[in-house]
């Protein structure tokens, strides 16, 4: 058995060991996972549906001198979008995974020790990757493409097509971000001191720039031109993009063109075999330069300095939960992993306000108006319910191996808990607060619609912190010290879809509060069932808010008092 | 065996090791002896390639480890101070991942499973998940698997944490038998007292320079006046010195 081949199998061994153990957890934690999962699902499914309905309901647009059938246009040029920003995404998200497999893993430091080749190192690692990025994107891009399927009366071969078109669309995508990763690793540590955070807000300043630029065009102002949405959807065609790929396989395989289907999943897995071999190559010349770049890097002396002012900093802090919430502030600054992240995101959500133009008070209908304003709250509240899952819900786990420390000080564990609490709402609020005023602002938001937003914003921010360290409390994985695997387990999927159901009826209820403003605006003298409405919402909000909050945390507490250490 | 010449390595702007020149040779026991930071750890990662020099090489059965990491690393077993092992993989399914590593194959392969559990006594544990086991066991495992592929050079970083008195006389037992049969060991320790009973020769590293190697006796014969080898060394080392 050659070296890769144990690897593997030792890999599959583990899994399989992993699996026996979720079938000792809790039947019913098991339960309400797999079940939640299935039902968010079938939402993206259902979700999925309606909108391909809904495109399906335009009919024909006159574009130039013919008409067109706009469902035969705009459809696969959805598609097209869905797909290239699940490459964009899937990029991004491999280059995180790639460096934290690559560079931050103990496996790796044992593996270099043993007379593994180096380039099987790396391809068992880019297959891990690949594995860990993908599933989510097959998660939310099945339903799409099954929905596509479904409206379209695809054949059957229609899912043969998707299923073998996105396994190398999702390699080549692993590939490009492990590429990216193995350039960051040799080229950033590299650089002149200080040349990195400039290039990063050069770069930062250009995007947004572009976006600006691009819709200060007075045609981009008119969002309900269909004409131009077919157009814009159409950027996403480029020929070069594997999204494009993908999306020509499926459009063919659902039309019956299957020489055509077939042509584009060769020519994704050819693209495939080229990319993952160029980033072997690439592996091959600076993973362990670039791995003795970040080991050896040590201390610099601008960092020893910067140490010196955050410890006066530390000195100013009065009293044990200051300290705690400093050394998490530490702590996730120093790992490179958790803010490039938290950078990641950032970017993405400065691209969502840039790109805001038309405000709701443009558009024809109350309809319309509402839908917008939801749509932007769900948004801000999805922001959020990452946020805490991703960043908040490990930080009790993350203390795990410390708590010979933290048990034997004179501190009650229920102080701990709630300094994650508050630590968690002071940033979290802080980030989605901000992002509400700023994008009800760019919407040209009216006082109602955007007091409502905050108001729900506000309550989510203590609501999902408090799922996210209650349950962090409850369900630990005391045994791991890398964030990202500690999110990844049952806990941590838990927290994610408990805060989902949350973001959507406290959604269901601002959207309520707003119909009956809407109503009341029309029809005057009706403000009193609006009101009445708009109380009712928010005795909702703030009954469910403060059963969010304090259930997950005297779990939390009650489980972390009687845990063994 | 083992051989370094002008080995250095920075962390920015520390000078963790310099210019390291440094022979064991075959069927030797040397042990690396040190403050906390004056580069023991330093130069056991340089030897095994988990770190890159900034100058000099280190060579490994003549092979050097970062021009030939391949054939050094077939020669080559290695104990961390805090070895990694899988959690979820049983002892047995670990022993086998790592025969793998080394491309050993066929019916040997069990048998030589077998032996290593049974040396380091480690069978009655060896099919549970390694997540599940004590420290001291999971150190004696980390053992059976560096001896699995019967490496010429053992590179050892301070082994006796987590382990008890039988083991720590199990593992001095094993490494004392397979220098007489040709085994280089490289061992880094505090513990002075074993030092002294079981090292051939010891080096003494003090803020990443070696102050000496010789045998026990040689650098007892350095102090001011007789005493143990913990004398000495805490004389050598002293900040003043």
């Amino acid at each position: 058995m050659s070296p890769l081949a144990a690897l593997a199998v030792a890999k599959l061994r583990a899994l399989g060991h992993a699996l026996a153990a979720v079938r000792r957890e809790s039947r019913l934690k098991v339960a309400v996972v797999a079940g939640a999962a299935v039902a968010l699902w079938a939402g993206f499914l259902f979700g999925a549906r309606a909108v391909f309905r809904l495109v399906d309901s335009f009919g024909v647009e006159l574009l130039g001198s013919r008409g067109v059938s706009l469902v035969e246009l705009l459809l696969p040029r959805l598609l097209s979008v869905f797909a290239l920003l699940l490459f964009v995404m899937l990029i991004a998200s491999s280059a995180l995974l790639a460096f934290s497999s690559l560079y931050r893993s103990r496996e790796v430091a044992h593996l270099l020790t043993t007379p593994l080749p180096l380039p099987d190192l790396f391809t068992a690692r880019l297959a891990e990757v690949t594995f860990m990025s993908s599933w989510s994107s097959a998660y939310v891009g099945s339903p799409v493409l099954l929905a596509y399927g479904l409206e379209r009366h695809a054949p059957l071969d229609f899912y043969l097509v998707a299923a073998a078109g996105f396994v190398p669309f999702v390699l080549i995508a692993a590939a490009l971000g492990a590429a990216v990763a193995l350039l960051a690793a040799r080229t950033l540590p590299r650089l002149p001191r200080g040349l990195l955070p400039a290039a990063l807000a050069a770069a930062g300043a250009l995007a947004f720039l572009f976006f600006r630029l691009k819709l200060a065009d007075p045609s981009f102002r008119d969002t309900v031109d269909l004409g131009l949405l077919v157009n814009l959807a159409g950027q996403a065609e480029a020929s070069f993009l594997p999204s494009h790929w993908l999306t020509a396989a499926v459009v063919g395989a659902a039309a019956g063109a299957r020489g055509e289907a077939l042509f584009f999943v060769l020519v994704l897995l050819a693209n495939a075999a080229l990319v993952a071999l160029v980033a072997a190559a690439l592996a091959g010349r600076l993973f362990y330069p670039g791995w003795g770049d970040l080991v050896g890097r040590g201390g610099s002396r601008a960092r020893r300095r910067a140490g010196g002012r955050r410890g006066r900093l530390g000195a100013a802090l009065r009293g044990p939960l200051a300290q705690l919430a400093l050394k998490d502030v530490r702590v996730f600054l120093r790992d490179p992993a958790q803010w490039s992240q938290v950078l990641i995101f950032f970017g993405v959500l400065a691209v969502y306000v840039a790109t805001m133009r038309t405000g709701p008070r443009g558009l024809p209908t109350a309809f319309w108006q509402n839908w917008i304003t939801l749509l932007n709250t769900l948004a801000c509240l999805l922001v959020l319910a990452t946020l805490t899952t991703r960043f908040v819900f490990p930080l009790v786990s993350l203390e795990g191996r410390r708590f010979w420390l933290l048990g034997l000080a004179p501190l009650p564990v229920r102080a701990l808990v709630r300094q994650k609490f508050l630590l968690s709402l002071a940033a979290s609020a802080a980030v989605t607060l901000a992002l509400a005023l700023l994008s009800g602002f760019r919407l040209g938001l009216a006082p109602v619609p955007l007091l409502a937003t905050l108001g729900v914003v506000a309550a989510a921010s203590v609501a999902l912190s408090g799922l996210a360290v209650g349950l962090g409390s409850l369900y630990p994985d005391f045994g791991s010290d890398d964030p990202a695997k500690i999110v990844s387990g049952l806990g941590g999927t838990l927290t994610f879809i408990v805060s989902l159901a949350y973001v959507l009826v406290v959604a269901a209820a601002q959207t309520a509060v707003l119909r009956a403003h809407h109503v009341a605006l029309r029809s005057a003298g009706a403000a009193g069932p609006a009101l009445r409405v708009a109380l009712l919402a928010a005795g909702l909000v703030a009954l469910l808010t403060a059963a969010a909050t304090i259930l997950p945390l005297r779990a939390g507490i009650r489980h972390l008092e009687r845990s063994e250490f | 065996m083992i051989r370094t010449e002008g080995l250095t390595k920075r962390f920015g702007d520390t000078l963790a090791l310099a210019g390291l020149d440094l022979e064991v040779g075959a069927g030797e026991f040397f042990c690396f002896l040190g403050p906390n930071g004056a580069g023991k750890t330093t130069t056991i990662k340089l030897l095994v390639g988990l770190l890159r020099p900034d100058a000099g090489r280190a060579l490994v059965g003549g092979h050097d480890i970062q021009r030939e990491p391949l054939a050094a690393k077939r020669l080559l077993g290695y104990v961390p101070d805090q070895p990694y092992l899988y959690e979820r993989l049983t002892g047995r399914e670990f022993l086998r991942l790592v025969a793998g590593l080394y491309g050993l194959d066929g019916d040997g392969v069990d048998v030589r499973i077998a032996g290593v559990l049974e040396a380091f006594d480690v069978v009655d544990v060896a099919d549970g998940l390694i997540g599940d086991l004590s420290h001291g066991m999971r150190q004696k495992l980390s053992f059976a698997a560096t001896f699995l592929h019967e490496p010429r050079v053992v590179v050892v970083d301070e082994p006796w944490v987590g382990l008890d008195p039988r083991s720590i006389r199990n593992v001095k037992d094993r490494l004392r038998a397979g220098t007489r049969a040709g085994l280089t060991v490289f061992m880094s320790t505090h513990t002075l007292s074993i030092a002294e009973e079981i090292a051939d020769r010891v080096g003494i590293i003090h803020r990443g320079r070696l102050l000496f190697t010789g045998t026990v006796a040689e650098v007892k014969a350095l102090a001011s006046r007789p005493g143990t080898l913990e004398d000495v060394f805490l004389e050598l080392t002293s900040e003043g010195a």
